[in-house]
C-alpha cells in the first residue's frame, strides 16, 4: 500500500528518507500549488484555516495519483491541527475516495504502532537507525536554511537558490552520517563565499508565528525570500527541529524555559500551537538590540496566534520594537504582501536612521 | 462592607455561574455580574478586542468593560481542563491574559488555572487557592465549596429538564417558577435539537432568544445539556478521534445521539462567526445529517451584526419546511 503525507516546507526529505530506509511504500504528493489550494478551498469548511485547506487539497491530489493511505500527525490540541487527520478522513470519504488513515499521536506507542503496520520488515533497531538519519537530515536542512536567511540579504537569489537545490539533492540521496556532515560543511562554506561584502547597517527582522505558515513558503508567499531581496537579514524563530527538541526532548527545555519566562508578563499559559512561543520570541527579539523589527505570520482565524496577537500590541508599546502582524488566507496576494513589507521596512529605516 | 467579585455575564457564566456564585457568597463576598448582553456591550467589545477574535471573545471584553467599575475583583478562571481529559479552546486558555493586555484600569483579576488533568488533588488545591482570597480558613472554604457543589447540581438537573441556563438561574434564585416541560410535550408537533455552545444558545440577546421563539412556534426543543454523560459517551465509537475541546465534544456527540435516536425532525447548529473548533463541529454534524433522510440540518451563524429579523426569518422558514414535509409524508 502506498502512503502519502501532506507537504510542509522541507519535511518531505527526512520523511522520504525514513520511508525508504524502512521500506515503506509511499507516494510523494505534488508540491503545493494553486491547484492544491483551490481543491482545499472547494472541499474544506469555509471557516477552516489556510493550513487545513492546503493539507486537504494536497491529500486530494495524492489520492488522485493513486495513494492508498494518508499519514498525518495528530496532537492533543487545543490547536486545530490536532484534528486535521480526522476531518480530512471524513471529508475525503464523503468525496468517495477509498483509503486508510494513519494519525501519529505524540506517544511512542502510536509512532511505533503505525510504523509497524506500514513497514515490510520491522525492527526496533532499524527504526532507531532510520529515525536518526531522518532527524539528522532535518537538522542539516534547517541549519542551512537558517544560514541562508541570515546571509540572504547579501546574496543574489538565483545563485543561492541554485546552491540550495544542489544541497537538498545531495542531502536526500545520501544516508551516511559522515557523508552528510561533510556535505553540510562544504555547502556552508560555499554559501558564505557567495555572500558579497556585508554592507553596514542593514535591517534585521525576526519572524514568528504559526509553524505551518512559517515553514511552508507557498503558504507565506515566500516572505523570507522577499525580505532578503529587500536587503533585510532574517531570523526565523521557529524551526521544526527546534520545536521538536523543545517539546519532546530534554535538550530544548532550557530554551523553552527562556521563552516562557520572556512571555510571562504578557501571556502566562500555553494556548496551543505556537501562541506562547510567538509572544516569548517577540519579547526576546525586542530586547535584543540587533533586531529592528518583528513580523508575526498567522493564518486567518488561527486561535493561538489571535491570543498571541492580543499580547503583541502590549509588547510593542512597552519594548518599543515595531511588530507587523500578517494574516494569510487563500485570498492573500503577493502584491499586497510586498507593499506591506516595503512600508514596514521604510518605517524601520526611518526609525533606526 | 463585603468584597465584590465581578463575573462577566458570558462564556463560562452560562456553565459555572451558580457554582461560583454560591461559593463566593458562602464565603461572605458579594457577587456582581455585568448587564445582560446589549448593543452597547457588543459595540464596546468589538472596539477594543484584537480584530481577528471570535464574537464570544469580543463580547467578553464588552462585558468586562461594563463591569469594571462595579467590582473589587474580576473572577476569570483560566479554564484548561475540568474533566481531566478534554481541554478548552486556546482563547479560553489565554482569556485572562487577553483581557489584561487589551483593557485598561481593570480591577485585580483572579485567574486561577483550572487544569484537572493533574488529578483529583488539583481540584482541592485550586478551590483553596480561589477561596483564600476571602478567608484563610480551609474548613470554611471546603464547606462553602460543598454547598456550592450541591447548588450546582440542582442547576444542572434543571438544565437536563430542558430549562435554559438563564431560566435555571432564575429558578434557583427564586425569580421564576420551575417549568413543567413534560405536560407541554403533547401539544408540540415538532422536535428540534438546538446545538451550540452554552454562551451562544443560552444568551437571549446573542441567540435572538432562539429557544423561546421555537417554543412559541410550538416546537419542542432539546439541547446537549439534556443528555447524560453515558448517552454522550455511547457515541464515542463513531469518531475516529474524539474532539479534544470540551464543548465541541459534547455538541458533536449530542448531535450523533439525536441522529441515532431519530426522534428529532431537525437539528439547528448555532455557531459564532470566527469560532475555531466549529470548523470541524459544523462539518461533522453536516455530514452526519446527510445520511439521515428524515432529519433536516441547518447552521445559523451569529456575528456581531446579527439582526433579529434575519435569524427569525430563517428559523421560521426552517420550521415551515419541516411542517410542510410532515404534511406530505
Amino acid at each position: 500500500m502506498s502512503i502519502t503525507f501532506p507537504q510542509m516546507g522541507c519535511l518531505d526529505i527526512p520523511l522520504k528518507s525514513l520511508f525508504k530506509d524502512l521500506k515503506i511504500d509511499y507516494l510523494e504528493p505534488p508540491p503545493l500549488s494553486k491547484r492544491s489550494l483551490n481543491l482545499g478551498v472547494k472541499h474544506a469548511p469555509e471557516a477552516s484555516c489556510l493550513p487545513f485547506k492546503l493539507v486537504l487539497g494536497n491529500f486530494i491530489e495524492a489520492l488522485e495519483l493513486g495513494a492508498e493511505g494518508i499519514l498525518i500527525a495528530g496532537g492533543n490540541g487545543p490547536c486545530r491541527f490536532g484534528h486535521f487527520g480526522q476531518l480530512s478522513q471524513k471529508i475525503l470519504l464523503d468525496l468517495g475516495y477509498d483509503f486508510e488513515t494513519y494519525i501519529i499521536e505524540p506517544s511512542l506507542r502510536s509512532i511505533i504502532g503505525i510504523i509497524d503496520t506500514l513497514a515490510v520488515d520491522f525492527s526496533l533497531l532499524k527504526l532507531l537507525k532510520s529515525l536518526r538519519i531522518a532527524w539528522l537530515k532535518l537538522n542539516l536542512i534547517e541549519d542551512f536554511n537558517q544560514l541562508s536567511l541570515q546571509l540572504g540579504a547579501y546574496l543574489s537569489s538565483t545563485d543561492s537558490l541554485a546552491l540550495k537545490d544542489n544541497y537538498l539533492d545531495l542531502i536526500s540521496s545520501s544516508s551516511d552520517k559522515k557523508e552528510l556532515m561533510r556535505i553540510q560543511r562544504t555547502f556552508r562554506l560555499k554559501l558564505k563565499k557567495l555572500a558579497t561584502k556585508q554592507p553596514k547597517g542593514s535591517l534585521k527582522i525576526g519572524l514568528v508565528g504559526d509553524i505551518y505558515t512559517l515553514l511552508e513558503p507557498f503558504a507565506n508567499l515566500s516572505i523570507a525570500k522577499r525580505l532578503n531581496e529587500l536587503g533585510v537579514e532574517v531570523d526565523r524563530a521557529i524551526y521544526l527541529s527546534k520545536w521538536v527538541k523543545a517539546n519532546l526532548g530534554v535538550l530544548g527545555t532550557i530554551n523553552k524555559q527562556k521563552i516562557i519566562k520572556a512571555a510571562k508578563g504578557y501571556l502566562q499559559a500555553e494556548v496551543g500551537g505556537l501562541g506562547l512561543e510567538t509572544v516569548g520570541e517577540t519579547v526576546l527579539y525586542s530586547r535584543n538590540s540587533h533586531y529592528d523589527g518583528v513580523i508575526q505570520l498567522a493564518p486567518l482565524g488561527c486561535m493561538p496566534e489571535i491570543v498571541a496577537k492580543s499580547a503583541l500590541t502590549q509588547v510593542e508599546n512597552e519594548l518599543n520594537t515595531p511588530v507587523l502582524s500578517l494574516t494569510l488566507d487563500e485570498h492573500s496576494s503577493a502584491a499586497g504582501l510586498q507593499t506591506r513589507l516595503e512600508a514596514f521596512i521604510d518605517l524601520l529605516n526611518r526609525k533606526s536612521g | 462592607m463585603s468584597v465584590k467579585i465581578g463575573i462577566p455575564k458570558t462564556l463560562s457564566y452560562y456553565v459555572y455561574y451558580p457554582l461560583w456564585k454560591k461559593f463566593f457568597t458562602e464565603l461572605g463576598a458579594e457577587v456582581v455580574v455585568s448587564d445582560n448582553t446589549s448593543r452597547p456591550i457588543i459595540d464596546a467589545g468589538v472596539k477594543e478586542t484584537v480584530n481577528d477574535a471570535c464574537v464570544p471573545i469580543k463580547l467578553f471584553h464588552g462585558h468586562s468593560l461594563d463591569l469594571k467599575d462595579k467590582a473589587d475583583y474580576f473572577f476569570i478562571p483560566r479554564l484548561v481542563s475540568v474533566d481531566g481529559e478534554h481541554i478548552y479552546c486556546p482563547k479560553f486558555l489565554g482569556l485572562p491574559d487577553m483581557v489584561k493586555n487589551t483593557l485598561k484600569d481593570l480591577p485585580e483579576i483572579l485567574a486561577p488555572r483550572i487544569d484537572l488533568r493533574k488529578g483529583k488533588l488539583e481540584l482541592i488545591k485550586v478551590v483553596y487557592k480561589i477561596g483564600s482570597v476571602l478567608t484563610k480558613n480551609p474548613l470554611k472554604i471546603y464547606s462553602a465549596f460543598k454547598k456550592a457543589k450541591a447548588y450546582f447540581k440542582r442547576f444542572n438537573s434543571l438544565l437536563s429538564e430542558g430549562h435554559t441556563a438563564v431560566e435555571a438561574i432564575d429558578v434557583l434564585e427564586g425569580n421564576e417558577e420551575r417549568k413543567d416541560f413534560d405536560s407541554q410535550e403533547q401539544e408540540r408537533d415538532l422536535k428540534i435539537a438546538v446545538l451550540g455552545y452554552p454562551y451562544i444558545i443560552y444568551d437571549p440577546y446573542v441567540s435572538v432568544n432562539m429557544i423561546q421563539k421555537l417554543r412559541d412556534l410550538n416546537v419542542e426543543v432539546v439541547t446537549a445539556d439534556m443528555l447524560t454523560d453515558e448517552e454522550l459517551t455511547a457515541q464515542s465509537h463513531k469518531l475516529f478521534k474524539e474532539p479534544f475541546w470540551t464543548f465541541s465534544d459534547q455538541v458533536v456527540k449530542a448531535g450523533y445521539h439525536y441522529y441515532q435516536e431519530g426522534e428529532i425532525d431537525g437539528l439547528i447548529h448555532v455557531t459564532a462567526f470566527g469560532c475555531g473548533p466549529d470548523f470541524m463541529v459544523g462539518k461533522l454534524l453536516n455530514l452526519g445529517a446527510e445520511v439521515e433522510d428524515d432529519i433536516s440540518f441547518i447552521t445559523l451563524t451569529i456575528d456581531e451584526h446579527t439582526g433579529e429579523a434575519g435569524i427569525v426569518t430563517r428559523l421560521e422558514a426552517f420550521i415551515d419546511m419541516l411542517r410542510l414535509r410532515r404534511k406530505r409524508a
